[in-house]
This record gives structure tokens, C-alpha cells and sequence, in this order.
């Protein structure tokens, strides 16, 4: 069990942080993620894959945690304006605060598919076993995802060099 | 034109999943319209910026804190504060809600192998007058508290050094706590902190009360010294007050006189 946790602590903490945007219940959902795995390991099916399944709890487990705070917010379509492609680096601390920000303005689906793509480097195919939910579903809300973050950064202000 | 047609090929061009058919297709849309262009643009940059965001830095005592959490031995009999916890913790859902809560709880990882001896304290990091222990000198420990449940457990120890009284701590907290250590009965006064482990969030002090928050592992050690105009000869008593969100939720107790 060790193994595995010091295995994938590190992108459950990041996935959690990027679903929740706050680092103390990052460190919770991360640690209550391991407890429920190290309790419902004989419950694993070994047809699957290992990070699926442990990504999936993480992401449940946020979004539990994101209801219970009732924080999960639409963006509307209709209302965000297009602006000017965002094109800073984002290792500006202020541009990183900003995507963040972004990314907690989408929905849950949305975001799990984002924080799943680009912070836990899984692929369509991952992601479609991970969240339980067709690859061409995936597809969709990778390209609605994007769209959205898209306008809402340029609403954040990212504009172009 | 399709906006939405043009997004699926970029997208699809941004994951490698664009078809030779498509990228032909794709090449048509932006050499028809400088608006497909832009829109591919924003879709790159956007991608480019989610990829270099940096990793949320791993925090430095979450490892073993879930170590700790997965490997709790078996809650020990001990009367008032850890049997109530231990009814509590019992349910899974309880555990959870309080692995949970917003609130504190401490853990102290029980070093059963730890030998006796003195600790080195680094005088960097002390608060109040320094009176630093030195070498191997005189050492006992007068009495011993262990706080070992499901959520937190602790090792607080009262010992002489070379004369001088100390409480050595040792915590693991799963979440932020406070603890106040109450010397008003105790015969003894504050005298001054040293951390050896992790850094306490906040301490504040006084000759009779020392207030700390932490999270994490932490381990310190609090000096004492005697209060000379102190009346509590064979009735001293060491008040330990932990609580959460301004709530109490446990009180133990050392004696410098055992």
C-alpha cells in the first residue's frame, strides 16, 4: 500500500487541488481518498486499471466535497463575452491564480475531464474508463471545456502579448 | 463554416486524433475565414496554458499523515477522553466526518523504539529565554501522556534535565489544532519553546499558559522552570486543553510531581 501511495499521492493531491482550488481540502480529499482505497482494496477489480479506479475516488470525492460546500458554478454560454486569446506563460503565479480561477468557474464534468487530461495525463480513452462515461463523451466535454476556458480566461483578463 | 465543426477538428488536432481526411478539411476552414484562425489560435493558447500550469506543491507532511491515518494500531483502554473518541470513531462514517471536519485533531506517532535520551534543540528556533540543554546530563521523565485514537494520537512527556522541567511533544495533526498547556496549578512557569520538527503555526506565550496551533508532524519541546512563589507542593497539575474551531474537544493532564 505504500507503494501505491507514494505512487500517486502526488497527482491525487493535484487532481483534488485542481478540482478544489484550495490546498487544505486538496490534503483531506487526498487523504480520505487512501483511506477509502486501503479499505475497499479487496473490492478492486484487477480487470481494471489501478489509476482509473483511484482517480475516479479522487474525483467523487471532490466533487462530494465541492456539494458540500456548494460551490460548483455554471458559466453560462451566452453571457461570457469573446475576447482576446489568452497567451501569457502560465508560470506567472498571477496567470497560474487565474486559470485556476477559470477552472473552478466550469461545472464538475467539465472540469474532471480537464484536471483528468491535463494534470493526471490520462487520455480519451482513460478518462472514458476513469469518469465511466463514452469516449465520445469525453470528446465533447474536453471540446466544451476548452471553449468555455477559453472565454472565461479572456474574461480574466489573459490578453495577448 | 461551422464554429462548432472547426472546434471538433482543432480539438481533435490538439489531442493527435486528427485523420489525414480531417487535417485537409481543417486547412480548408482556416484558409477560407481569418475568424477560424484566431478561434484555432485561442484554442492553442489556451491548451498551452493549461499544460505548462505548474503541479500544486505536494504538502510536506500529507505522506505521512495518510501513512499514519491507514496504519493506526487499535485504539488503547484508557478512561475520559480517548474511550469517548473510540465510541465515536467506531462507525465508518464517523471516522470519515471527523478525518473530515474543518476542524483540529492531533496525532502523535508513537515511536515505541525511541530510547530515552536528550534531544539537541536548535536555539534558531526558541521563544522566551534560552536555556538549552547540553550533552548528556541528568534526564528522567516524570510522567507520560500517550492519546492514541482513530483520529489523533499524542506523546507528551514531562521530564527532567539536569534539573531543568520540559515537555517534550511529539504531534501528527490531520488537521489545524490548538493546544493549550495550562501551568497556573503546576508549580512551575514557562520558560521557553524550542521546535525540532516542522514549524508551529502560531504560539503564543505567557509565565503560565502557552497557546500553540499546528498541523502536521510536529515535535517541541516546552522549558519550564519553577515558580518559587508557587503553593501547589503534592497537588501540582498540568493542565493540557486540545480544541477545535474554539471547541474543546479533549482535556489530559501531567504532574510534575510523580
Amino acid at each position: 500500500m505504500e507503494d501505491l501511495l507514494t505512487e500517486y499521492e502526488k497527482p491525487v493531491f493535484n487532481a483534488a487541488f485542481r478540482m478544489l482550488g484550495n490546498s487544505d481540502d486538496a490534503a483531506d480529499i487526498t487523504q480520505n481518498v487512501f483511506l477509502k482505497a486501503f479499505e475497499n482494496i479487496r473490492s478492486f477489480n484487477p480487470g481494471h486499471r489501478f489509476f482509473s479506479w483511484i482517480y475516479r475516488i479522487a474525483i467523487n470525492e471532490s466533487i462530494d466535497q465541492l456539494k458540500r460546500r456548494d460551490r460548483a458554478q455554471w458559466v453560462d454560454e451566452e453571457i461570457i463575452d469573446d475576447g482576446p486569446a489568452p497567451q501569457k506563460c502560465a508560470a506567472d503565479s498571477e496567470v497560474a491564480e487565474k486559470i485556476q480561477s477559470a477552472m473552478l468557474s466550469l461545472n464538475d464534468n467539465h472540469r474532471a475531464v480537464i484536471v483528468l487530461h491535463y494534470f493526471c495525463e490520462c487520455d480519451y480513452r482513460q478518462i472514458s474508463e476513469t469518469l465511466d462515461i463514452a469516449e465520445k463523451t469525453v470528446k465533447s466535454r474536453l471540446c466544451s471545456a476548452r471553449r468555455l476556458l477559453k472565454r472565461q480566461l479572456a474574461h480574466h483578463g489573459l490578453k495577448p502579448s | 463554416m461551422s464554429d462548432l465543426r472547426l472546434e471538433e477538428l482543432v480539438n481533435a488536432e490538439l489531442d493527435g486524433h486528427l485523420s489525414a481526411r480531417e487535417a485537409e478539411e481543417l486547412k480548408r476552414l482556416l484558409a477560407a475565414s481569418t475568424d477560424a484562425g484566431d478561434t484555432r489560435q485561442a484554442l492553442h493558447d489556451t491548451d498551452r496554458l493549461l499544460r505548462t500550469l505548474p503541479a500544486q506543491p505536494f504538502p510536506e507532511f500529507l505522506h505521512h499523515r495518510i501513512l499514519a491515518a491507514i496504519r493506526l494500531p487499535e485504539q488503547k483502554t484508557r478512561s475520559g477522553l480517548a474511550a469517548w473518541l473510540g465510541q465515536l470513531t467506531r462507525t465508518k462514517p464517523l471516522r470519515y466526518g471527523l478525518a473530515a471536519a474543518a476542524a483540529l485533531v492531533v496525532a502523535v506517532t508513537l515511536n515505541e523504539t525511541a530510547e530515552l535520551r536528550s534531544h539537541d534543540m536548535s536555539t534558531s528556533d526558541m521563544v522566551g529565554s534560552v536555556m538549552p540543554h547540553q550533552g548528556d546530563q541528568e534526564y528522567s521523565v516524570i510522567d507520560r501522556l500517550e492519546i492514541d485514537t482513530t483520529d489523533y494520537s499524542g506523546d507528551f512527556r514531562l521530564e527532567r534535565r539536569s534539573g531543568q522541567l520540559a515537555i517534550n511533544v511529539v504531534l501528527n495533526a490531520n488537521r489545524p489544532i490548538d493546544i493549550a498547556v495550562d501551568l497556573t496549578r503546576a508549580g512551575v512557569q514557562f520558560d521557553s519553546l524550542t521546535e525540532t520538527h516542522g514549524r508551529l503555526e502560531s504560539v503564543s506565550t505567557s509565565t503560565s499558559q502557552v497557546r500553540l496551533h499546528g498541523t502536521g508532524r510536529k515535535q517541541f519541546t516546552i522549558l519550564l522552570r519553577r515558580d518559587e512563589k508557587a503553593e501547589t507542593a503534592g497537588t501540582a497539575v498540568i493542565h493540557l486543553d486540545f480544541s477545535r474551531n474554539g471547541e474543546v474537544i479533549g482535556r489530559e493532564t501531567l504532574h510534575p510531581s510523580n
